[in-house]
């Protein structure tokens, strides 16, 4: 099982989905990778049929929005908070997903998150 | 602040144009001068909207260029980029230089030119407005309103067939409208039937893109009257800013940067959503329409779909939404836009619009870039004069 790798500022407790090389909150240049698991679930999912210029030749594939299953104490605008990390992936083979479905977090390549559906 | 009028309107046809981008400039700002008794001596500033011009023809720093072009030269004149909603943003910031007594009449402009570009390349061009978080994972524009559309059924369980009714009035309402880029009616089941571009968002649920121009011409209230018989007042406005993503959003649903708008409009104005005749809203996908009249007041939540289909938002409806067609049938020259609408709004206003509202009192233009980044709201009523 291949753990999301999730970014917490090491000053502040902010959470990051997707990479920052500079926490959005504080301004800190460190972070600890946390360990959440491997699991999410769809929020929303679209299968996009026209790409643009640097993804034509993929299509259709599936993008999602996902909430990773795990919650951590963090901070979301500046508030304390255990929702759910939210973030914007794409599934693996062109699977119909829906929201709600249950998914798991495959690599991050190239800028990718990969999910697959579970 | 002063307050501020609307004294001249100019247009172009939106649609497939063969002229340069810079001649739709220039075209629909002359027409907003001869509709007034304002002369080019009267004029102290340009702003202009434009989006993807760089991008996709070549041609930037289109404002100071047309400037000169227009016989204004040495006037100060910015083009403003916000994505879809930089024309938007361009009549706030000369509704601002009025309003503050920088400037006593400015021009406000909005310019785009789309159609000479493949698919996949102004899919790419309109993309450079979203974050890159997304962007990476290759999600367009209307696969971003895929995503709310997808939502949006499971939300509320709006059925395919409601959601198609926004496409099917707003064409409806553009074939009324000689501006409008489409001229043939459109039934639900050529929406249901037509092919998924971003699922379950399908081609008739997506704007075309588009050329086109419009143009308003700013004055101080007080100075309407020696410009026009037929001012259109602008009591209420805003310019305010939301999340960049999907995954920024807790519910894609809605827009917060356009219920911030709304909220600050409505008050500016003095008027509730209730008291709207006409509305012209950023229709860009069939499921924007409906998560922006929940967003602006106009319905509660998760009825807007609802409701479309039992006709209220139709021109003899509760209140009219999107009576020039929207984006959806007039078109989406993204920089023109929201000038776009301002024009389609007050030509309403002063009763002489090809699909007139019955004695239409205040209107509403909602103009929304990118994911819901950014929006601008103008409330405008008829004129004092």
């Amino acid at each position: 099982m291949t753990s999301f790798p999730l970014q917490q500022c090491d000053s502040c407790a902010g959470v990051f989905g997707h990479p920052v090389s500079r926490c959005r909150l504080c301004g800190s240049e460190t972070f600890e990778i946390l360990s959440v698991g491997n699991r999410g679930e769809v929020y929303a999912s679209t299968t996009v049929r026209v790409p643009d210029t640097d993804f034509v030749g993929e299509e259709p594939f599936v993008v999602a929005v996902i909430d990773l299953t795990a919650t951590v104490d963090q901070h979301v605008d500046r508030q304390p908070s255990a929702e759910p990390v939210r973030v914007t992936a794409r599934i693996r083979g062109s699977a119909d997903v829906r929201a709600g479905d249950p998914v798991a977090f495959v690599e991050r390549a190239e800028d990718i998150f990969w999910f697959e559906p579970v | 602040m002063r307050d501020v009028s609307i004294i001249g309107l100019g247009s172009t046809q939106f649609g497939e144009l063969s002229a340069p981008i810079a001649d739709l400039g220039i075209e629909a700002i002359h027409r907003s001068l001869e509709s007034t008794d304002a002369s080019r001596d009267d004029i102290d500033a340009l702003y202009l909207g434009n989006f993807v011009s760089g991008i996709l023809t070549g041609q930037s720093n289109l404002a100071p260029l047309i400037t000169d072009d227009l016989g204004l030269t040495g006037i100060p004149a910015m083009t403003t980029e916000s994505a879809c909603a930089s024309s938007g943003i361009a009549f706030r910031q000369g509704y601002q230089a009025v309003a503050s007594g920088l400037h006593d009449a400015v021009i406000v402009a909005g310019v785009e030119k789309m159609t000479a570009a493949d698919t996949p390349t102004f899919t790419r061009a309109l993309g450079a407005a979203g974050d890159q978080t997304e962007r990476s994972a290759g999600l367009t524009f209307p696969g971003f309103y895929g995503l709310v559309m997808d939502r949006y059924m499971h939300e509320h369980g709006a059925s395919r067939e409601e959601i198609a009714a926004v496409a099917v009035k707003n064409r409806a309402n553009g074939i009324k409208n000689p501006r409008s880029m489409f001229d043939e009616e459109l039934t639900a089941s050529a929406v249901a039937d037509s092919r998924l571009v971003a699922d379950p968002l399908r081609l008739y649920d997506c704007c075309p893109p588009s050329d086109g121009a419009a143009a308003v011409i700013l004055t101080a209230s007080d100075l309407a009257t020696e410009f026009t018989d037929t001012p259109i007042d602008v009591i209420g406005g805003a310019h305010t800013t939301g999340r960049k993503a999907a995954w920024r959003y807790p519910d894609v649903t809605g827009f917060e940067a356009t219920r911030k708008a709304a909220r600050q409009a409505y008050e500016q104005a003095g008027i509730s959503p209730a008291d709207l005749d006409v509305v012209e809203l950023h229709d860009c996908f069939t499921p924007a329409e409906l998560c922006d009249a929940e967003d602006l007041g106009l319905f509660e939540k998760g009825d807007a779909a609802r409701g479309t289909a039992a006709g209220e938002t139709e021109v003899d409806g509760r209140v009219a939404i999107n009576p020039s067609g929207g984006l959806l049938s007039k078109g989406h020259p993204v920089g023109a836009t929201g000038v776009g609408q301002i024009f389609e709004a007050a030509r309403q206003l002063r009763g002489e619009h090809e699909n007139q509202v019955e004695e239409a009192e205040y209107a509403l233009t909602h103009n929304l870039g990118g994911s819901g980044v950014v929006c601008t709201v103008t409330v405008l009523s008829e004129g004092s004069a």
